[in-house]
């Protein structure tokens, strides 16, 4: 489960390091192009505007192999 | 702590300098790592292996700053852990979407592009991703199970492939020559390719999702138990190191 969050939010968070020797990215998108943090790291970090997104099933863009075969 | 090195001594009394500095580093108390880590670090030492293995994050201790560090040198090539990843006593498992780790580490830090090897051990049976490697310059990895395949990059522009129903074990992309690839799984080659020589990539090897130039794609949901990066290995040093990875996965009740 994920939850979708804006531009803005995305920006607010990257780089923050929320366990040791761990950091958010988030510059993964989901098939609509939507930024989304992981419920995984929702629930690492102690940031409490996280925990209150509602939460979403993940639908990924289309992974092909990497060597095309 | 030098109470805590006294109580746990080496089965046979080898020294393990490995096992001690990575003690000091994690202030680790658990007598079952102790020994298990004091154990293999004899079984590389008996077996001339320490020299060739830069890189080993045995993912021992259960959290992220345990797993983040190098067992052959706490000071060099320490992980930076990023998204989804839940750290436990069997390993740490990403979330297959946004977890990954940079590992700091290129082809061009080998000190001879044609001899080189790379290894991920997982615990885990999927059949998408990639669970360790870069592509810049050249292409590296490993894909324990990609659609039916276990691939690996040739360090130079193509690719290994051989068809593999369970991804679960200990996978390794190893290069002897300018012109000879092998993979392994368990410790036997399982498939190997004439090649052209090696290139220097300069793109940081990740795991659990592959460094695309920059940019992070693969990611794996597959949960690794030990990963580790080094120069070559004959196929019956390659056994024997298997044994080796797999005696201390066993003794810590996670191997597969």
């Amino acid at each position: 489960m994920i939850a979708i969050i804006t531009q803005e939010q995305r920006d607010s968070l990257v780089g923050i390091e929320f366990l040791p020797q761990t950091f958010f990215n988030l510059n993964v998108q989901d098939i609509n192009d939507n930024y989304f943090i992981d419920e995984i790291e929702i629930g690492q970090c102690s940031i409490q505007w996280l925990k209150d997104l509602p939460l979403t099933i993940y639908q990924p863009k289309i992974q092909v192999n990497p060597f095309g075969i | 702590m030098r109470g805590i090195l006294r109580m746990i001594p080496s089965s046979y009394g080898v020294a393990t300098p490995l096992t001690d500095a990575w003690i000091v580093a994690t202030s680790e108390s658990d007598g079952t790592i102790i020994s298990a880590l004091r154990t293999f670090e004899e079984g590389l030492i008996t077996n001339s292996f320490v020299s060739r293995l830069p890189v080993i994050y045995p993912f021992v201790g259960g959290n992220s700053t345990k797993h983040a560090l190098n067992f052959m040198n706490t000071a060099t090539y320490p992980l930076t852990f990023t998204g989804g990843l839940t750290h436990s006593a069997t390993g740490v498992l990403p979330n297959g979407t946004t977890g990954f780790a940079n590992t700091g580490y290129k082809m061009s830090n080998f000190p001879d592009i044609n001899k080189y090897s790379i290894g991920f051990y997982s615990r885990t049976n999927t059949d998408i991703g990639v669970d360790m490697g870069s592509y810049g310059t050249s292409i590296l990895d490993i894909e324990a199970r990609y659609s039916g395949g276990f691939y690996g990059g040739d360090g130079g522009g193509g690719f290994l492939m051989v068809s593999n129903a369970d991804s679960r074990g200990f996978y390794v992309n190893c290069r002897t020559t300018s012109s000879r690839v092998d993979l392994y799984k368990n410790g036997v080659s399982v498939a190997n390719k004439t090649v052209v020589p090696g290139l220097a990539g300069t793109i940081n090897m990740y795991l659990f999702a592959r460094n695309d130039n920059g940019e992070t794609k693969y990611f794996t949901a597959r949960e690794g138990a030990f990963s580790f990066i080094g120069y070559d290995f004959t196929q019956a040093e390659m056994l024997t190191f298997y044994n080796l990875v797999q005696t201390l996965q066993t003794s810590l009740s996670r191997q597969v």
